[in-house]
């Protein structure tokens, strides 16, 4: 959040009175009790549902997440890097992008794992790897997707090029991204100064410590993920047959299902059950470029990740992934 | 100092978490019973924390919150400007705007206004936020939602607590929308279901592919997550419902399917006999 407070403040005095005036003139008693403000109630009450629910559900992720985050924080020690990483760059990502396994959490909860993770000694092409794999390459992401897909599909398509795209894809933009020379150029200014000075460094008290990381990742990740989440309820509840209406032609229902999975903003671990829906109508490709973009790119994400990098990085990871995704499902329709 | 706040801040966000689960009941409008003990154990878990963290740090800056130009805020024209409308909003909930709006109003030589220059945005935030979770619970997902995704209506699998395919003669009395929904994607033929009795429990809605005026359907959701990935599933109903009903209304209806031959293929729905408006129930998604 960069907004300055003294701006923040006007915008947000400004549209109070707007609403008030709004309330004012529209005498809300009558028209709340036409047929048309009902209407627009059972509206406004589902984009709350939708955000809350959001809320609610990723809270004991973010909880898990900013738990591990707090471990690291405390007791990896940074020689451990140069000790158990492998030198070799394609070694080291591919070592990174298992790490999923160990962190059977959603996509919200890997955003503190990863900052601490840079904090820690870990280029920032490593934590980006890391970001787009664990969503994918974990055991409940792994699980849901065999039981959402076992019935629809006999063999296993659709499990196998999640896990190996997944992997290809984080790899890939991580080795990319590795070359660049300047690592930290990618970071935003805020979270690079905590990196080159790290606050709770000089707490020497552990539990003191152990708060401190608690608290500071808890409110940086839930003020990103509630903004992003009050975009994505917006866009879930307007923007989801506009979306889907794109077409379900080959290489159009990919770009769909792309689209859908940026607008709608599920956990990764449950993504499969959604899409089961849209089986009938939508080609093997689309669905699997689905599930290869919606874990790593969401609106819900890029803004938690826009409190760690820069946005000019954030749109090469989006287009790159994008891009990568699209060839997959374009592969798959192409070969079945 | 900032410390205090963040506590205090994510401790109300599982505040509220735990009063939707325990005081509001509305923990079923957001997500399923596979979730309850998860959420409510990082909440209760991040409550103790952000509890014991705040008194540590209260305690650790005591000598400079309690010194006597801090406890000047008491007498803080804004301060006491936004008590009152917080007290006022309790009776009078439009005027929680006002106390919102309080906070933003810059005032004059204000101290509350020195503490909230420094950086809380994203703490008032979270607060903003989560406090209307607090003071307006919202309710269940509505029929709007339904009528929207009623495109691919019943393509979705659903996890039927019934062994699919028992007893129909026998079994199928007690059956949920979600029951029937499950059995037909195991047996999707209209003609085993003819003249089979049916009392289910759902709100009203329509889309695009029914009469609107003799036709609705009876729903419920089915979720897997949260509410964000709800889709609609339902069964549809013969009837002119328009001058009783409302879209949206809760009702529980009896009836029998019945089939009728449409454009060359079989088109199940419902012969209702009786249909009553009842309230919505303390579950009212299914899984």
């Amino acid at each position: 959040m960069k907004i300055q407070t003294s701006t923040f403040n006007k915008i947000v005095l400004s549209i109070l009175i707007l609403g008030l005036l709004f309330v004012i003139t529209i005498r809300p008693d009558t028209y709340l009790s036409s047929p048309a403000g009902a209407d627009t109630l059972r509206t406004l009450n589902d984009f709350l549902t939708t955000l809350r629910s959001i809320l609610i559900q990723s809270f004991p992720f973010l909880f898990i997440g900013v738990g591990i985050s707090v471990l690291v924080g405390l007791f990896f020690k940074e020689e451990w890097i140069l000790k158990f990483l492998p030198k070799n760059r394609f070694l080291s990502h591919m070592l990174i992008s298992l790490f999923g396994v160990f962190m059977p959490v959603c996509e919200c909860g890997n955003v503190p794992v990863a900052r601490r993770l840079i904090m820690k000694g870990f280029s920032v092409s490593q934590s980006i790897t890391f970001l787009l794999a664990a969503p994918i390459i974990n055991p409940v992401t792994i699980l849901t997707t065999y039981i959402a897909f076992k019935d629809i599909y006999p063999d296993p398509i659709i499990i196998i090029s999640r896990v190996v795209g997944g992997f290809f894809i984080a790899n890939f933009i991580g080795i990319v991204l590795s070359y660049k020379k300047n690592q930290f150029d990618m970071l935003t200014d805020s979270f690079y100064k905590e990196v080159c000075d790290p606050q709770d460094d000089h707490i020497k008290n552990k539990f003191a410590k152990a708060l401190d990381i608690f608290q500071k990742e808890f409110i940086t990740v839930a003020s990103a993920l509630i903004f992003g989440s009050i975009i994505a309820s917006v866009t879930s509840i307007y923007f989801r047959d506009v979306v889907l209406s794109i077409g379900s032609s080959p290489t159009l229902s990919i770009v769909a299902m792309i689209l859908f999975s940026l607008v709608i903003s599920v956990c990764s671990s449950v993504d499969s059950f959604l899409v089961i829906t849209y089986t009938s109508t939508f080609t093997v490709g689309s669905i699997v470029s689905y599930l290869l973009f919606g874990p790593m790119i969401d609106i819900k994400i890029l803004t938690m990740l826009r409190s760690t990098f820069k946005t000019k990085t954030l749109i090469t990871i989006t287009v790159l992934v994008t891009l990568l995704s699209l060839l997959a499902g374009l592969l798959i329709n192409y070969i079945l | 100092m900032k410390r205090i706040y963040g506590f205090l801040t994510i401790g109300i966000y599982a505040y509220w978490i735990i009063v939707a689960a325990f005081v509001q009941k509305t923990l079923s409008y957001y997500t399923t019973d596979s979730y309850y003990n998860l959420i409510l154990g990082a909440a209760i878990a991040s409550a103790i924390i952000c509890t014991v963290g705040f008194i540590y740090e209260v305690y650790r800056n005591r000598r400079i919150i309690f010194k006597k130009q801090n406890l000047e805020i008491f007498g803080d024209r804004k301060f006491v400007l936004f008590i009152i409308t917080i007290i006022v909003g309790f009776v009078f909930t439009p005027a929680l705007l006002l106390s919102v709006a309080v906070v933003f109003i810059p005032f004059k030589n204000s101290k509350l206004d020195a503490y909230l220059n420094k950086n809380i945005v994203p703490a008032i935030f979270i607060l903003t936020v989560v406090m209307s979770g607090l003071i307006l619970p919202s309710q269940a997902l509505s029929s709007n939602v339904a009528a929207q995704r009623a495109d691919n209506l019943n393509s979705v699998t659903v996890n039927s607590s019934r062994t699919i395919a028992d007893n129909f003669n026998t079994g199928s009395k007690n059956y949920n929308i979600g029951d029937w929904i499950a059995s037909m994607s195991f047996n999707p033929d209209p003609n085993f279901y003819k003249g089979k009795d049916i009392e289910v429990i759902g709100f009203i809605f329509t889309s695009k592919v029914i009469d609107p005026n003799t036709q609705f359907f009876v729903g419920r959701f089915v979720i897997r997550c949260c509410a964000a990935d709800a889709t609609p599933v339902g069964l549809k109903v013969n009837y002119n419902w328009k001058d009783q009903f409302n879209e949206g209304d809760w009702v529980k209806i009896t009836g029998k399917f019945a089939v009728t031959n449409k454009d060359g293929y079989e088109d199940l729905y419902i012969e209702p006999t009786n249909i009553e408006k009842t309230s919505i129930p303390e579950k009212p998604y299914i899984s």
